[in-house]
């Protein structure tokens, strides 16, 4: 066994694959070291990559170089773009993936590529020594020039499926010991953190005619760049759609003190925005009907995913409520519903580049850093990875400014703020939303991905990109329809409205009533101009909501006076003027500037003033 | 703003150095221990209880000052949180500049900058921005409702209004979130009823508050009643009338009244401001013509138009300009006349007092106007007035004074006009006047121009936001037009850059406060 790497991964899922693809294109030696038993890249949870401001991060990934939106479109069984008749600015891809295909794809990619090893292994300890990290593991020892620490919910991970409680992070495989005894110098939060999973569900139990279909979405885009926008690589099925009734949530509210979560049995904070469904039954108590979204989990399993009732209740409760909901009356169970808590590393205590302040060299990223989701781990395995690389080879740092991405938002948020619940990407973390969309990735990141200097397929791809972007852009801002009666019986034509004064071909674009895209294409198609429908479609959109945008800017630099200022947490967090609630936040995050102090969850209004107040 | 940001004590003169008075108040702030003061006073500061007065002499270097009464507050406990001692001294401006050399002189204590006192209770958490602005009101009011708004500020009631706009604004945003990160679980239906009863409620409370923000500002401040009309129409008469006492020349030659008079009149203990104007008229004499000008401004930006009508001449074509709400006829007394129907109507709506002026004019006195109106005619035979083919009415007025007649409506009595004596004219004017006003107050009004100009703003954004709210699809441009407003609001309830906003309100701070 090769035993030296420059970088080492512990953990091979969403984010350690991610973090050793970027780092193997700079012609590192690259190790991943991970459990037996469970191939890289699984999907332990939802069988669904993208979704609404996550989409955006795969395209991020897949415009820096990362190999997630690749695997994706390879093992796509269901597209779907989310928000589609809410406007062109938050609609996101989403994607049912076929979890064996897409294993066995990361699998043989990782396989295929030169400078990336994966070693199965349990790890025991790490050492840092000098400029050496020493790596013991069931299979020796491993020595790294640095270590990029990406271990999920296997950190003293503990699962509940009623009063049965088993130690380890996933229910397929072994435990691992808590971060303390792995990092000893690495500071993690003091409350755990909760994730579940609801009950797999046998097809042949299912009945699908009691249920609305939801077929696979033709005019979805791919997410990888290289691959046709709308190639299916497999065969597409559909997702159903039930609900929870009555009955359903009359046996969860019954069995309440049977329940993990609320007898105490677990202690950690799961996710408000994706809550079990024992959450949503004491929580709502007069709200019954809950969307239950069954997906497949393969196209070669008979496995179904019953999305929104994920659940820690004991088995024969779990039985019970999932046989009261449509459809689903003869369900067979496969694998049961469980919670999981685990350790999180505080991640105030990294770097903007995810590396640890307290052991230099050691990175963390993922689950691990209190995010849920396979895209929000996979950004921050690429961010982990690629700074691992960078300063390995004594070049600058890679931060993506949280304006042009998700993924720079996440990053952001994650190093500046003390997590207290899992993190989850939404739109509205980001203060650009109307900019930081899908159909622009590629001019939001390509500065980002050239600077690496990298100089593959991708890269002439975006240079070659971004010329036919500017070429039809500079081109919709220049021509002008003169008013005459020529260019009136066009727009009679299309119903593009009436032309009394001279327009330019982007005001007319940005018509309220016009569908920007549509308009463009049909211009174009008059017009004979020939661009790919990709370069059309994010052109008009661009146009559209440009003014948007500047004006977004203005009102946020004015904010941005106010949020850069810096705060005294300490002197806050004793001020009788401050409530108790909102004290007891402060000391928790420590918020060093307005801006932080906004954006901590549950601050008043009333404080806000106060402290504005006290600025002068 | 301040040029000396530093937290060293402060000193000022409470009570104003601009004439001796019985009794001056100083005031010194921030220091740290009470001990530091002992120098210049006898007693034994250590034993001062905070909040109680205390007799004793001020001293210094064996030499004595004064004899004063000094107030120990203690901080936090305090004005604005900071350890404050106030001492009440002679009021001779000498002494007390005395006194405030002395104390700067032998001590770190620094002369206060305007409302420096103040700028540290708010920057000590005592005071919100929109109280600081309540006291800038108190201090500065020239009216009850500038007084009254002050104090609201001050309690925090209109800021209370604001927090809830906020409260419902946030709501809003929410559901807008939940529409776009959330709209697969919640479904399309249910959000966008969420969005659609925020969008409502919001609006209503921002309408709400634009009611109150776009009430006329000067009718609060310095509510101008105008008298007006052609030359010699009686406005002096009414005006000296009215105020008891002969302010206005009066005379029969027209243009008597050159530039415009005032007079503050209080009426139920609200202050107007009474206004006679130079007669209307093309004039060559540019005395004259510059107060008609002044007229016309003062007209325009009237609480109360009156339009002052001598009834003998042809006034056909004044009613038909005027936009006065209240209508005066004046030489009632002297010439039969009618009405025609096309006159009637256009005294439709307004509120109209017949009255006579015959006494005043005849008195050859300057004074005495009113004993003169008091002494005038008898009983007026509706035969004389009311010959034209409509007939007058006598129903009540807007605040039920028979006086008044409402010129339309088609069943009315006949029934004498009572001859006007002045105090009921007085009186008959004032509660017309009292309860416009009060009217005007009951939708709670904000006077401060930088709230009212936010409240006007967010106002406009949210119009915008509608109608694009009810035409756009687009989540996106929605989202973002109410951010838009989301900042104003922030700003309203004093969540902004402080440097936009304190020069500006300190700098109306007397030194003191």
């Amino acid at each position: 066994m090769d035993n030296k790497f420059d970088i080492v991964i512990i953990g091979g899922g969403h984010a350690g694959l991610e973090a050793a693809w970027i780092a193997s294109q700079f012609n590192l030696k690259v190790g991943i070291l991970t459990l037996p038993g469970i191939p890289v890249a699984s999907a332990p949870c939802n069988p669904a990559v993208g979704g609404v401001g996550k989409g955006q991060v795969v395209r991020e990934l897949d415009a820096l170089g990362g190999i997630m939106g690749k695997l994706a479109d390879l093992s796509a069984i269901q597209y779907r773009t989310l928000n589609e008749s809410k406007g062109y600015a938050v609609q996101s891809t989403r994607v049912q993936i076929d979890k064996v295909v897409y294993a066995e794809n990361a699998e043989r990619a990782v396989e295929a590529n030169k400078n990336i090893s994966v070693i199965r292994c349990k790890v025991d300890k790490v050492i840092k020594s000098k400029e050496l990290f020493h790596v013991e593991t069931s299979v020796g020892d491993i020595e790294s020039r640095s270590v990029v620490c990406t271990t999920g919910t296997f950190l003293a991970g503990n699962m509940h499926t009623g009063e049965e409680q088993t130690a380890g992070g996933r229910v397929d495989c072994e435990q691992v010991d808590s971060l303390d005894s792995i990092f000893a110098s690495v500071s993690k939060l003091k409350t755990r953190f909760k994730t579940g999973t609801p009950a797999r569900i046998k097809r042949e139990s299912i009945d699908f005619s009691k249920m609305e279909s939801q077929p696979s979405d033709k005019s979805a885009i791919n997410f990888h760049f290289d691959h046709d926008p709308y190639h299916r690589e497999l065969e597409q099925v559909s997702c159903h759609l039930t609900r929870t009734n009555d009955d359903t949530l009359k046996i969860i509210r019954d069995n309440k003190e049977r329940s993990p979560i609320f007898n105490g049995q677990i202690k950690g904070v799961g996710p408000r925005y994706c809550p079990s469904i024992e959450d949503k039954a004491y929580r709502y108590e007069e709200k019954n009907e809950h969307h239950v979204f069954v997906e497949p989990e393969s196209l070669s399993l008979d496995t179904f995913y019953p999305n929104g009732i994920s659940t820690s209740l004991p088995k024969e409760i779990q039985l019970d409520f999932i046989q009261t909901i449509a459809g689903l009356e003869n369900a067979e169970i496969a694998v049961w519903g469980y919670a999981v808590e685990y350790d999180v590393v505080d991640t105030t205590k990294l770097d903007i580049t995810l590396q640890s302040t307290e052991v230099p060299g050691l990175y963390f990223a993922g689950q691990v850093n209190g995010t849920s989701g396979y895209e929000e781990a996979a950004g921050q395995g690429y961010i982990a990875g690629v700074n691992a690389a960078l300063k390995l080879l004594h070049r600058d740092k890679l931060v993506l400014d949280r304006n042009d991405s998700y993924i720079g938002v996440m990053i952001e948020d994650l190093v500046s703020n003390k997590r207290d619940e899992p993190y989850r990407l939404f739109t509205a973390r980001s203060e650009n939303r109307l900019f930081v969309r899908e159909d622009n990735t590629i001019q939001r990141i390509s500065p980002y991905r050239s600077a690496l200097g990298l100089n593959s397929k991708i890269d002439m791809y975006q240079m070659f990109y971004m010329e036919q972007f500017f070429d039809l852009y500079e081109l919709c801002r220049t021509y002008t329809f003169v008013a005459n009666k020529e260019n009136k019986a066009l727009f009679d034509k299309y119903n593009f409205g009436s032309l009394k004064t001279n327009i330019s071909m982007a005001e007319l674009i940005k018509r309220s009533k016009l569908d920007p895209v549509k308009t463009l294409s049909t211009l174009c198609e008059e017009y004979c101009i020939k661009y790919s429908s990709e370069i059309l479609r994010t052109t008009a959109i661009t146009l559209k909501y440009d003014g948007y945008i500047d004006r977004a800017k203005i009102e946020q630099s004015r904010i941005a006076r106010l949020d850069n200022k810096k705060i005294n947490w300490k002197v806050l967090s004793e001020s009788e003027n401050v409530s108790f609630e909102c004290r007891t936040r402060i000391k928790e995050i420590m918020p060093e500037s307005f801006g932080q102090l906004k954006r901590i969850e549950g601050i008043r209004p009333a404080t806000l003033v106060y402290v504005a107040n006290n600025l002068v | 703003m301040f040029e000396v940001f530093d937290d060293l004590p402060i000193i000022a003169c409470s009570t104003g150095l601009s004439q001796n008075a019985a009794i001056g108040v100083i005031r010194i702030s921030g220091f740290k221990d009470i001990l530091e003061l002992q120098p210049f006073f006898n007693t034994q500061l250590e034993n001062l209880e905070p909040n109680y007065v205390k007799y004793c002499k001020l001293q210094h270097d064996g030499k004595f000052y004064d004899d004063v009464v000094i107030t120990f507050f203690k901080g936090p406990n305090s004005y604005n949180a900071e350890n404050i001692l106030e001492i009440s001294v002679h009021g001779n401006i000498l002494n007390i500049k005395r006194i405030l050399n002395l104390f700067t002189n032998n001590s770190d204590i620094r002369l206060a900058n305007n409302g420096e006192f103040t700028y540290r209770a708010l920057k000590n958490g005592k005071l919100t921005l929109s109280q600081v602005e309540g006291l800038d009101s108190l201090l500065n009011a020239t009216s009850s409702s500038m007084l009254d708004q002050g104090l609201d500020l001050l309690h925090g009631d209109l800021f209370k209004r604001y927090l809830e706009l906020r409260g419902e604004f946030t709501k809003l945003r929410s559901n807008v979130e939940l529409n776009i990160d959330f709209l697969e679980d919640i479904g399309e239906e249910q959000g966008n009823k969420l969005l659609d009863e925020s969008v409502n409620k919001v609006g209503e409370l921002i309408e709400s508050l634009l009611d109150s923000a776009t009430v006329d500002k000067a009718n609060f401040l310095s509510p101008n009643i105008v008298f007006y009309g052609l030359p010699n129409a009686g406005k002096s008469s009414l005006f000296n009338n009215i105020l008891s006492k002969d302010r206005a020349i009066v005379s029969d030659v027209e243009g008597t009244t050159r530039d415009y008079i005032s007079e503050y009149i209080n009426i139920d203990g609200l202050s107007f401001n009474l206004v006679d104007t130079a007669g209307l008229r093309e004039t060559k004499n540019k005395i004259e013509e510059s107060g008609i000008t002044k007229a016309k401004d003062l007209i325009s930006e009237a609480f109360l138009k009156i339009q002052v009508i001598n009834i003998s001449e042809n006034f056909k074509k004044v009613l038909k300009e005027t936009d006065a709400e209240l209508i005066i006829f004046t030489h009632v007394d002297i010439t039969s006349f009618k009405f025609t129907v096309d006159e009637a109507k256009l005294l439709e709506g307004r509120a109209t007092i017949f009255c006579d002026l015959k006494n005043v004019k005849k008195s050859s006195k300057i004074y005495g106007s009113m004993g003169a109106l008091e002494s005038s005619l008898g009983p007026i035979e509706p035969g004389s007035f009311y010959a034209g083919p409509i007939e007058p009415i006598f129903k009540n007025g807007p605040i039920g004074a028979e006086y008044f007649i409402g010129p339309t409506g088609a069943n009315q009595k006949s029934r004498p006009i009572e001859p006007i004596i002045s105090h009921e004219l007085r009186s008959i004017l004032g509660a017309y006047i009292v309860s416009k006003f009060n009217n005007l107050n009951n939708i709670d009004p904000i006077l401060i121009d930088r709230q009212r100009d936010l409240i006007n703003e967010i106002s406009m954004c949210y119009e915008e936001f509608q109608s694009i709210y009810q035409d756009v699809q687009d989540i996106g441009i929605i989202s973002s037009e109410i951010n838009n407003i989301d900042n104003k609001i922030s700003r309203l309830i004093g969540i902004t850059t402080p440097d936009d906003v304190l020069q500006n309100i300190f700098s109306n701070f007397c030194i003191g406060k």
